[in-house]
């Protein structure tokens, strides 16, 4: 039991002190079954800031707000039986601002894959096909020279026909054809690559967007507190010290 | 990574191969039927000889000798075999001559009947497996 739930005991051991004669004021307890678990809190009638499972309270009604990270503020009256135990399932939904941003984060990270790994796939493809054409080329290459080598030392006149009007012709039109495939893959060699540099930077100057926790501010900003010098509303602000 | 790119560019236009045979400029080789340099033909002249068959006697034969240019022949063909397809103008025949053996480029061709005061033309063509290349025209007069 934290402090604030002391003082609220106290609160109601003065209460059946002075009061006591007029009334018997007893106490009763709430179990709170919370979803999410381990991270939801509460403030009991605007003043008391807890997070503990059980809370032992003056019989009557009760203002809880719950909160939890992420989730959406349940603002509720509960009331207390006296002399007895009650079991109250607390269940927080996600917040519009974090299930909007969580959906507005899915679709970056998805944007984020795509852009990060879809380029050096493209790249790598490009590289092989730009190889697989320069190899093809050069055989064409080959294949001309050769040819031509042939040509002139074949003693065969049917062969040399043959070289001169199918084989060779043939062979340049392969060259030209495999020169022009090689070209094309080193453009989209060297677009992928562009591509790849460019996302890759992209990609680096945008940061994931961090959550704010509006629900949280609003939260935080709900309790009010006697001090002896008069009563204080506290509020806190949240800063993102990660960026 | 920038660096690489006109790197490779570079070196793919680089490696892009230049089309340098020119098909209409292959004519040199004389095998060829295109074949464009000078005549590869010599004829060395006609004669009568008289040969001695047993049981006929004496018959007269026509010799017209010539001779291949084999120095116009290119580097790589040096002592490859090949034959002479000799067509007679005058009578329509035609044969395949073979070499008398490797590195010997004359030739003879026989008419079984002379023909004496008349000139005989004989289109004859570098042969190799029953394919011809460029004709030429050789003339002899006994």
């Amino acid at each position: 039991m934290n402090g604030g739930a002391r003082s609220l005991m106290f609160a109601c051991a003065l209460g059946q002190c002075v009061f006591g004669g007029l009334r018997a004021q007893l106490t009763g307890t709430i179990r709170f079954d919370f979803a999410p678990v381990g991270t939801t809190r509460y403030v009991v009638d605007g003043r008391y800031r807890m997070s503990e499972r059980q809370v032992d309270l003056l019989e009557g009604p009760h203002r809880f707000v719950f909160w939890a990270p992420e989730r959406r503020m349940l603002d509720t009256t509960i009331n207390v039986a006296g002399g007895r135990v009650i079991d109250v399932p607390v269940t927080l939904r996600y917040s519009e601002e974090f299930i909007a941003w969580r959906r507005r984060n899915d679709r970056g990270r998805v944007e984020r894959a795509w852009a990060r790994y879809a380029p050096p796939v493209l790249m790598a493809g490009a590289a092989a096909w730009a190889i697989a054409s320069y190899v093809k080329h050069e055989h064409a290459y080959t294949e001309l020279r050769s040819l031509a080598s042939e040509y002139a030392t074949s003693v065969d006149p049917g062969r040399i026909s043959e070289i001169k009007s199918e084989a060779l012709p043939e062979a340049k039109n392969t060259l030209r054809t495999t020169g022009t495939g090689m070209v094309v893959a080193g453009g989209v060699f060297a677009l992928a690559t562009a591509a790849t540099i460019h996302f890759r930077m992209r990609s680096r100057d945008r940061a994931v967007e961090p959550f704010e926790d509006k629900e949280r501010v609003r939260f935080e900003g709900l309790v009010w507190s006697p001090m002896p010098g008069g009563e204080l509303w506290g509020a806190s602000i949240s800063m993102p010290l990660h960026r | 990574m920038n660096r690489l790119i006109p790197l490779a560019l570079i070196l793919l236009l680089a490696g892009c191969r230049k089309d340098d045979v020119s098909i209409t400029s292959l004519n040199n080789n004389p095998f060829d039927a295109d074949f464009t340099g000078e005549d590869l033909f010599v004829s060395e002249g006609t004669e009568l000889i008289v040969e001695s068959i047993p049981g006929i006697g004496a018959v007269s034969r026509q010799v017209i000798r010539f001779r291949v240019r084999s120095e116009l022949f290119l580097p790589g063909q040096a002592g490859r075999p090949y034959s002479v397809q000799v067509e007679d103008r005058t009578t329509g025949v035609g044969v395949y001559l073979d070499q008398a053996g490797a590195g010997d480029h004359r030739f003879t061709y026989i008419l079984a009947v002379p023909m004496p005061g008349e000139q005989v033309c004989l289109e004859l063509r570098l042969a190799n497996n029953f394919s011809e290349a460029r004709a030429e025209t050789i003339c002899e007069t006994l």
